[in-house]
């Protein structure tokens, strides 16, 4: 299990509404996610939400490709990646 | 008695039962430790079922050699005849097991096979096969074994393993009883329930055992407690149990009339008694553990005695199976009974597949022969446990084992010898010849040069007959394995026209098999053509390995050679003829290579997915691991995915611990460009120039010339005189345009790209950019873009939109555009126009396009746009 950074580009916007229908959305994206294992932990998103920055926990970066396809998203890049927090050194 | 705490058990054996009723058959594992009450369990839920339902039972008997398909026998006698039949004839492997699952299929019936912990090999290959597809028949299975007895490396543990994701198969954990059941037994019978439970530790068997037994005194072990009962009968009771105890899977009738002297009073104190109990015409032992401590205490005279005269009648019996008849004569030191049966046990067992078992009756056999017989028949069963120890060894079965191969060198040996004291010669040489393949694969290489030697010398000194077909056979195996094809194609090409004079049908398959292997770098067409020669002679034998072999063979050397459209169709049968026989080394080994296939193709989901599945689910299959690893690890390579380098050197150890080229140089060329696109290209020298070498030498034309490519542009010194597949000569020789070219046509969409990507030219570089993108490669993507901004290119276009549902031929967007104005017809030179792009980038997107779409002209791609829009 390691942790990965995926980028993600939209180039006409990633619009996700703030109702039932989002949740739908989102709710759907954890379900086809689960089919492969992986967990989506959260996103970082650009002003106009034309680029994606996506922290998953998973198996392996096949994996997480294949949830993609399965929900439909793109994939640009995956990183494997570790948190560095400053608090941790106080 | 009645069943104390069962009642959860029992429940979900319902449970399986009314899924299976309804369409999703059930097979059922139900594990725990001797006389722990699993048959009782089994037993009631039995007799629980609905009144019409069909029951069969079978079991695996304690025979130090168990019966081949021991169970299926007895389960045949309650099924319709056809499946006896099907046994007694002697068919093939796939037809029995089928027809076995459709005689129990019949709605809601209950099969039952005891004591799985004894199977034979044939056995657990059935057990496979019924787990892996019960799912959609209407049938309940019930297997029960002893966990104890079936630890570690044990066959069955093997069948549990693989079946473990299975849906349809469960497992039930019979417990002993706990303290207070039995306190609770303890107190019907006025006895101290701390004490018994203390001394038995909840073992049902045990309990019952002691609280049979008056008085209060405990026996200390089961072996106390059964002889305890058995002192309370009488004499004749004891001397029927006696007898009974000598055979472990039950005395019939007329064994006990005529040699047990069985009187009947004797016989029925035993039953009241509880000891032993009547199974239809058979008498046998109420629980095994009871006959082991009866058998033991038989005075080993008498035992001899009558185990002779139980091998006498069973002799006169019709259809008795030999591997019984094998067990009595062996207990009886009738060396002239074993030397018959043994034999004929050994013979039946390879026909069913249990080849473990085969090789343990040729020994037994080659034991007893060691002082009674001629030296012509002891010669005879060492050699054939050598090819059964190599059979079991091969066919990756459930019950394969680790010193298979070793067994069958040192039995190979030993015939050899003897073959030379008997004076004949063919059969000396085919023994030798076996056994230098079996040398070389048991990695004494050395060894088996000289064996060889010695197999060619005696082979070339005989006229041509059977025996010299199957020996020179093995030696051009050998010769393959040693990759001196001119070599196996030499002695291969003998071995055919031997095998044809005199009508060997195996040999000839495998025979054509190598010379055809042997000749897809230099003669590809002749190389298919031998292939499908084996195929078919193969099939006519009915041999589904030889099938099995000769499909895989045609798709990896297609996939060798680069030819997917025939790769692909060879490997897609190999799969589906392995998976209907769960001939698993084989199907892994072609899901390998088609992961590999679809890489090449850049159908790179695809290859992931396989290469992934093949890595989890064979990981005991070294080959197919390692070309598995290998694709993993240059997918990840040029997707710029996390961890690339540990799947690449995994399957380079694997690789260079087998020092077989075909492994090897697939890792090299990995490695080499994970090594260019880190931006280290001084390390390619040291990852790739030992392989290379040997791809030189060897004349192989794709190794040579991807490993050559690689050192070339990391500036190091390539054999000009090499022979080297066209699209890398190319390449060589600067003309990226036209290796871009043979690598579309080739359908290496990679490939293509990348050979663009080293030109010099703006617009072969815009393109070579454009489709690296659009493949997701985007570490060769920024070489290539860093390249055009080197040459002052500005503004780079962003990066295409990936494939959608509604673009099912992956062209770019780009593409897309060009496509939609070509179908209105546009000429090139105007679509650039339109697009404001040049007109030799249009050029390429048209070739490009046409190759997507598989079509030959721009009026069938206008077509085909037509009846299929890209666009919403």
């Amino acid at each position: 299990m390691a942790r990965y950074l995926v980028e993600r580009t939209f180039p006409d916007g990633l619009a996700i509404p703030a109702d039932d229908q989002g949740a739908k959305v989102t709710r759907d994206v954890v379900g086809g996610n689960a089919q492969h294992g992986v967990t989506w932990v959260h996103s970082y998103v650009n002003p106009d939400r034309t680029a994606t920055y996506c922290i998953y926990d998973g198996p392996s970066p096949e994996a997480i490709r294949e949830a993609a396809t399965t929900n439909g998203l793109p994939v640009d890049r995956i990183t494997e990646v570790s948190v560095l927090d400053p608090y941790f050194y106080h | 008695m009645e069943l104390l705490e069962r009642e959860p058990l029992l429940a979900s054996l319902r449970g399986f039962h009314a899924d299976a009723v309804g369409g999703a058959g059930r097979l059922v594992f139900v594990a725990g430790e001797a006389g722990i009450g699993k048959s009782a369990l089994v037993d009631a839920f039995c007799a629980g079922l609905p009144a019409d339902t069909p029951v069969h039972r079978g079991f695996c008997d304690s025979l130090d050699t168990p019966r081949a398909l021991g169970p299926l026998h007895d389960i045949a006698r309650t099924c319709p005849p056809e499946l006896g039949r099907l046994l007694a004839g002697g068919c093939d492997r796939h037809a029995l097991f089928t027809a076995f699952l459709d005689a129990i299929a019949a709605d809601g019936s209950v099969t039952v096979v005891e004591d799985a912990h004894w199977a034979d090999a044939a056995t657990l290959d059935l057990l496979l096969f019924v787990g892996r597809r019960i799912g959609t028949f209407a049938a309940t299975v019930v297997v029960t074994y002893r966990a104890e007895e079936a630890g570690g490396d044990h066959a069955l543990r093997r069948v549990l393993g693989d079946l473990a994701t299975v849906r349809a198969v469960r497992r039930l954990v019979v417990p002993p009883l706990s303290e207070a059941a039995v306190h609770d037994l303890a107190g019907r019978h006025g006895r101290d329930g701390a004490l018994l439970h203390a001394v038995t530790g909840g073992n049902a068997f045990f309990v019952t055992e002691v609280l049979d037994a008056p008085g209060h005194d405990v026996p200390g072990t089961v072996r106390d407690a059964v002889s305890a009962r058995i002192s309370r009968l009488g004499s004749g009771a004891r001397v029927v149990l006696d007898g009974v105890s000598l055979v472990p899977d039950g005395a019939d009738g007329a064994l006990l009339e005529a040699v047990l002297a069985v009187d009947s009073a004797g016989l029925d104190e035993a039953v009241r008694a509880g000891i032993l109990v009547l199974d239809g015409p058979v008498v046998r032992f109420r629980h095994e553990l009871a006959r082991r401590v009866v058998e033991a205490d038989v005075p080993a005279a008498r035992a001899t005695e009558l185990h002779g005269r139980i091998t006498a009648l069973l002799a006169t019996v019709e259809g008795v199976d030999p591997a019984r008849l094998s067990f009595h004569a062996d207990a009886a030191g009738d060396t002239a009974a074993v030397l018959r049966y043994a034999p004929a046990a050994g013979r039946q067992a390879t026909e069913l597949g249990a080849h473990r078992e085969a090789a343990a009756h040729f020994a037994r056999a080659a034991r007893h022969a060691e002082r009674a017989a001629p030296v012509e028949v002891r010669a005879r069963l060492w050699e054939q446990r050598a090819d059964a120890c190599e059979n079991s060894y091969w066919t990756f079965s459930a019950a394969a084992g680790p010193d298979d191969l070793a067994d069958a060198v040192a039995a190979s040996e030993r015939a050899a010898v003897l073959w030379a004291e008997a004076g004949d010669v063919e059969r000396r040489a085919v023994v030798t010849a076996r056994g230098a393949h079996r040398l070389w694969n048991a990695g004494r290489r050395a060894d088996a040069e000289v064996a060889a030697g010695v197999a060619v010398a005696l082979l070339d000194s005989l006229p041509p007959g059977a025996g010299t077909a199957q020996g020179y056979t093995a030696l051009a195996r050998l010769r393959m394995l040693a990759r001196d094809m001119p070599g196996a194609v030499a002695l291969g090409s003998v071995a055919i026209a031997h095998a044809e004079e005199h009508g060997d049908r195996s040999s000839l398959a495998l025979a054509l098999g190598i010379v055809g292997n042997a000749q897809w770098l230099t003669a590809p067409d002749r190389a298919a053509e031998l292939l499908i020669r084996s195929l078919d002679v193969a099939r006519d034998a009915d041999d589904e390995l030889a099938v099995a072999a000769a499909l895989g063979n045609l798709g990896a050397g297609a996939g060798m050679i680069r030819d997917y459209a025939a790769a692909d169709r060879w490997l897609a049968a190999t799969v589906a003829w392995c998976a209907e026989r769960d001939l698993d080394a084989l199907l892994g080994f072609a899901r390998a290579w088609q992961a590999r296939s679809a890489f090449e193709q850049a159908r790179w989901s695809e290859a992931g997915t396989a290469a992934t599945e093949v890595i989890g689910r064979y990981a005991d299959h070294p080959p197919s691991r390692t070309v598995a690893l290998t694709v993993l690890g240059r997918l990840r390579t040029r997707r710029g995915d996390p961890d690339s380098q540990s799947p690449l050197r995994l399957a380079l150890e694997l690789a260079e611990r087998t020092g077989d080229l075909q492994r090897c140089w697939p890792v090299a060329a990995g490695l080499a460009e994970a090594a260019w696109l880190a931006g280290t290209p001084e390390l390619i020298a040291g990852l790739v120039g030992d392989t290379y070498a040997v791809a030189v030498e060897n004349r192989h034309p794709w190794a040579a010339g991807e490993l050559g490519l690689w050192l070339h542009m990391a500036g190091g010194a390539v054999d000009r005189s090499a022979v080297v597949a066209r699209p890398w000569a190319a390449q060589l020789a600067g003309d990226a345009t036209g290796a871009a070219r043979t690598w579309q046509e080739l359908g290496c969409l990679y490939e293509a790209a990348l050979a663009r990507s080293a030109s010099d030219d703006r617009d072969e570089l815009l393109v070579a950019l454009h489709e690296l993108q659009a493949l997701g490669a985007w570490p060769a993507a920024e070489i290539a873009a860093r390249r055009l901004r080197e040459l002052g290119v500005r503004h780079l276009p962003r990066r295409p939109r990936q494939a959608t549902l509604d673009n099912p031929a992956q062209l770019t967007e780009r593409q897309v555009d060009v496509l939609e104005l070509l179908a209105d017809g546009l000429r090139n030179v105007d679509i650039a126009a339109r697009l404001h792009i040049s007109p030799k980038t249009v050029d390429h997107h048209v070739s490009a396009i046409l190759a997507k779409l598989g079509v030959g002209s721009r009026q069938e791609a206008a077509r085909w746009h037509g009846e299929r829009p890209t666009r919403t």
